[in-house]
């Protein structure tokens, strides 16, 4: 069992709930997961889910308002993120805690050069009067080359080229591969990564995620990677996590999910996607409930196969089925 | 079986955009979005046209719709050559060829009902009287199986995949022989995304459609087309059927794509070449290519692939390749032997 490992990140029944003109509406109801020192966890769920408000609720960077952390607790290395004040945010955030963004256009800053920018976040973490101690110039030096090298881990060439260049001046590939340098540069222990190299294409994918694993592994980092695609789960990660309607419904070691899924949900996702080994594909009835009007009990119950009366009524609490954490009722199982 | 009625041919076609600037906007130079293609689409049949960005597979599409500028080359629809621009084709013609794209957010005017959105290009081609039109309307909604209610709705109050199936409608109402599916499941979510694809192949089987489905997704193009082309920087790279192209395939950057996909089914039956671009960057589109266009990312080159441009040749019964060798398996010292140097 994991028991034993204390994990690097765990999320306790986190509840988050936004403001809408309709008041008050959850969006998160009690998430409850956690990312072992050295491993990837892949949380996987279609749009809506909650997958990037779980991610930005462990930022600390959930848009308050409309959105706002009701309940739980996120800790990082056992250290509790949600009670600090902002400067106690500041020293893990961009250092032990760090995030790649989706779409590097939105996260890189246009008008200042890639070096400028990696500069910047190593100046805002350096250690207290590293710089006067050891001068401007010499401390820049130092941190130039630290930038290059990290770059250069990235498999860019001529990292010199791309510190002088502006985020234009870069194809998409290696705008991704600048924040996955950017994400590293502090050496965390933790990154968060929503949909990395999604917005590639898919050769281009490839290598991000190539790159990806080998920096995890070689640093043995922890990666909470947030997908939408289920193919790079499988590719990528050593558990996954499902998510529907603002809550978990299955968290399993990748093999078992893909072999064994147990929840309706998880099963209906697998057999909607196209397989490159061809077959039919079956779609999921009906549609993802606008959390607005989540139903009552489970809340994929009016689109679920094996739908039984207490579904209607009563929300299923995870219990331990076959190698699968799973919040179904057809599992009577022990309660986790 | 009868053999196979040809109801689109494009031969040898190019689209090359100028590319202007400078003080006087003068055109000094040219992106050649599509560089000699040709193809055939037979009647009734779904094929596929599979392409990363910038291969040249939307404007393809938008090319055949008379959208797109054509350079060279001609498009033919049963057999009569079709104007280049949709303004110059008789109206016959443009409701032959209808479309349904990928950003239906975008393509569906959110100040219109439903009920107008599906009827407009009736009215535009005043097929029928008011009163028609809305039956019409009401059968072509119910045919992409929304309830008739949904007509007096606006497209923000739909989902995705309903707003999708309006275009669908959109797409049938005059009747068309052919649809241009541009990545019409590629903005949805994945149990969505099913819902449409069962829909698609339903209304083709009722009313015996012929599908041109432009896509990046190579796994939903497997699940429903009969036949497929790999576009790269606007030239076909391989064309075969499904079965040929994901079981055998023979172009290194065919091969190159379908290790790349990250598949949820590895194993059972699908071939994983295990071929890897090179990480090289895309050579300008602007100036013409010397030898091969994927050399500088193909894995397996030879010396010939950098001097001679290699042409699009056939290699099987209905596989053709664009490539110097016949397989992307292969010793090249070995297979230029073989060949002759060309």
């Amino acid at each position: 069992m994991t028991a034993s490992v204390v994990p690097r990140l765990r999320i306790r029944d986190l509840r988050v709930s936004a403001n809408t003109p309709d008041g008050r509406v959850q969006v998160l109801t009690g998430v409850d997961l956690h990312v072992d020192p050295g491993e990837i966890l892949a949380l996987v769920g279609e749009s809506g889910c909650g997958k990037s408000t779980t991610a930005r609720a462990v930022m600390g960077i959930l848009a308050t308002p409309p959105l706002r952390v009701d309940g739980g607790a996120i800790e990082l290395d056992g250290k509790q993120l949600l009670t600090l004040n902002r400067s106690g945010l500041d020293r893990i955030r961009g250092k032990s805690l760090t995030m790649i963004f989706q779409d590097p256009n939105a996260s890189l800053n246009p008008v200042f050069t890639v070096g400028d920018q990696m500069e910047a976040i190593l100046a805002r973490h350096a250690p207290r009067g590293e710089r006067t101690r050891l001068g401007r110039r010499r401390w820049r030096r130092a941190a130039r080359e630290r930038i290059a090298t990290t770059l250069r881990q990235m498999r860019l060439a001529e990292p010199e080229r791309i510190m002088g260049s502006y985020p234009f001046q870069l194809s998409g590939g290696m705008k991704q591969r600048v924040l996955i340098a950017m994400a590293l540069l502090n050496e965390p222990s933790l990154i968060v990564a929503d949909e990395p190299g999604s917005a590639l294409d898919v050769t281009v994918e490839d290598q991000i995620l190539e790159l990806i694993e080998a920096q995890v592994t070689e640093r043995h980092l922890s990666l909470l990677f947030i997908t939408h695609n289920l193919g790079v789960a499988r590719r990528l990660a050593q558990r996954v996590a499902i998510m529907y309607a603002g809550q978990v419904v299955e968290v399993a070691p990748t093999r078992t999910i893909f072999e064994r899924p147990a929840h309706p949900y998880t099963r209906g996702l697998l057999d909607a996607i196209p397989k490159l080994s061809g077959g039919t594909t079956a779609g999921i009835p009906g549609r993802m409930p606008d959390i607005a009007q989540r139903p009552k009990g489970c809340p994929f119950h009016p689109r679920c196969p094996h739908r039984m009366d207490i579904c209607e009524t009563e929300t299923p609490t995870p219990v331990r089925h076959d190698g699968s954490l799973v919040a179904c009722h057809l599992y009577p199982g022990s309660a986790a | 079986m009868t053999a196979p009625q040809p109801l689109l041919e494009v031969r040898d076609l190019r689209t090359y955009f100028p590319v202007r600037g400078g003080v006087l906007n003068r055109s000094h130079g040219q992106v050649r979005a599509i560089d000699g293609v040709s193809l055939t689409v037979n009647q009734g049949e779904t094929y596929g046209i599979v392409g990363e960005s910038g291969s040249g597979k939307t404007t393809l599409g938008r090319a055949i719709l008379g959208l797109a500028p054509v350079t060279a080359g001609e498009i033919r629809l049963d057999g009569a050559r079709l104007p280049d621009r949709a303004q110059k084709r008789t109206a016959a013609l443009r409701t032959a060829i209808q479309p349904v794209f990928q950003d239906v957010s975008n393509s569906l005017n959110p100040r219109r009902t439903v009920g107008a959105i599906v009827a407009d290009p009736m009215a535009v081609h005043r097929v029928g009287t008011r009163h028609s039109r809305r039956t019409r309307t009401r059968e072509l909604l119910e045919l992409v199986e929304l309830p008739g209610s949904f007509a007096e709705r606006y497209p923000h109050e739909l989902s995705g995949g309903e707003r999708q199936r309006v275009a669908l409608a959109r797409a049938l109402a005059l009747e068309p022989r052919l649809i241009v599916l541009d990545e019409p499941t590629s903005a949805l979510d994945v149990s969505v995304q099913a819902k449409i694809v069962e829909l698609l192949l339903s209304v083709q089987r009722q009313l015996g459609l012929t599908y041109l489905l432009i896509s990046h997704d190579l796994a939903l193009v497997r699940n429903i087309t009969d036949r497929i082309s790999v576009m790269y920087l606007g030239r076909i790279f391989e064309e075969a059927s499904v079965a040929q192209v994901f079981d055998d395939p023979r172009n290194p950057y065919t091969a190159c794509l379908l290790t790349a996909v990250p598949d949820v089914d590895d194993g059972s039956g699908a071939v994983r070449p295990g071929l890897r671009v090179l990480p090289g960057e895309l050579p300008s589109m602007r100036q013409p290519i010397t030898g091969c266009a994927f050399l500088s990312r193909c894995p397996v080159r030879a010396d010939v692939c950098a001097t001679d441009e290699p042409p699009l040749r056939t290699i099987g019964t209905g596989h053709l390749s664009l490539c110097h060798f016949d397989s992307y398996v292969r010793d090249p010292a070995v297979a230029v032997a073989e060949r002759g140097t060309p």
